[in-house]
């Protein structure tokens, strides 16, 4: 048992008490710990599913754009560890897997929504969790979530906008305005990664992750190079206009080099 | 004095289950082996002599017989606005 079965061992006995005295027909933690990036300062996030969740202590709400918009969010604590618990409907869950981009959308024969960025993080951390209570539920819904094309859809999307912001970055070029190529430059890089992690299943949105996601794809980038490109500027290039041609460089080269298997 | 030859800024590039793919307005293109090699060439500003020595180490073939193939598909990719000419 690695040390990240060993903290979710000790996580699981207090999530199961929790899940129980909100009578959750289903359970899962996910987040930072789950997917192996917790830090000292770690929230613990639990996801209850349930037809009669007790919301009476919910202290806020996330809101989707679905039939029933609301996520009540509470919050407990186990000894300083703070833990956020969503309390969702099972119906809504549903109400988001069937929206999933199919093969057809990946290939842009009919047309399909993006998933907002809250939906993207929600299906992300769906498709890590570590069951709690509910089980098979949870194996179906992951099974449905593997089954869409959502992360080759996501990545045709952001290798669009990735082209996008390559465009801008190279008129910003040719007008003088350095200062704006390399901020256009920054953000294509970006998407450019996002993409790449996307066709590997990592569609998590968040930018802060972007390292440990490289990170966890070795062979399809290398962590040095991304990691000098994102950092490096402007200590190891002498003149802006380097920085950016090489930037762009890179990300027209991983938009073009990463299949998107659809 | 040589024509450089470079890809269209605006072209799309993008590689879909093994097949790659070239977009740009309304023109999409499948490229085979051939045309996919002197495509990855055309990231930079290439001359037709490159081209052809790109297509003739990659495959094997005698450079007279790459030529055909380089101009070929220079004139469709050109008139197509995919690859624009430009001389040094």
């Amino acid at each position: 048992m690695g040390p990240l079965d060993q903290d979710l061992a000790n996580l699981h006995a207090h999530a199961l008490e929790l899940s129980i005295q909100r009578r959750a027909m289903a359970a899962f933690l996910s987040g930072s710990i789950v997917a192996g990036y917790g830090h000292a300062n770690s929230d613990v996030d639990l996801y209850l599913v349930g037809e009669h969740l007790d919301a009476s202590d919910a202290v806020g709400e996330a809101r989707f754009d679905m039939a029933q918009p609301c996520v009540p969010i509470s919050i407990a604590y186990l000894g300083q560890q703070r833990w956020d618990l969503e309390l969702w409907l099972p119906s809504q869950v549903d109400e988001l897997l069937a929206r999933l981009p199919g093969a057809d959308a990946a290939r842009g024969a009919h047309a399909a929504r993006m998933p907002t960025i809250d939906e993207l993080d929600f299906l992300y951390r769906l498709s890590i969790a570590r069951p709690v209570v509910g089980e098979p539920w949870l194996a179906n819904a992951q099974a449905r979530l593997s089954e869409s094309r959502v992360g080759a859809y996501v990545a045709a999307v952001w290798m669009q906008d990735a082209d996008d912001y390559v465009d801008d970055a190279s008129g910003l070029l040719l007008v003088g305005d350095e200062q704006s190529a390399v901020l256009a430059a920054r953000v294509a890089l970006g998407y450019a990664i996002d993409a790449v992690c996307a066709t590997r299943g990592l569609f998590q949105p968040s930018a802060k992750w972007r390292y440990r996601r490289v990170m966890q794809l070795p062979g399809v980038m290398d962590p040095e190079v991304y990691w000098r490109l994102e950092s490096g500027w402007p200590q190891m290039w002498s003149r802006s206009a380097d920085y950016v041609n090489e930037v762009l460089d890179y990300v027209r080269e991983l938009i073009e080099e990463t299949d998107l298997e659809l | 004095m040589n024509v450089l030859y470079k890809r269209n800024a605006d072209a799309r590039s993008r590689t879909i289950s093994g097949q790659r793919v070239i977009a740009r307005q309304s023109d999409v293109y499948e490229l085979n082996e051939t045309a996919e090699v002197l495509w990855r060439a055309m990231r930079n500003e290439v001359t037709m002599q490159e081209l052809v020595a790109a297509l003739a180490a990659e495959f094997d073939v005698q450079p007279a017989v790459a030529e055909v193939d380089v101009q070929e598909l220079l004139d469709t990719l050109v008139s197509a606005g995919f690859v624009v000419r430009s001389r040094p």
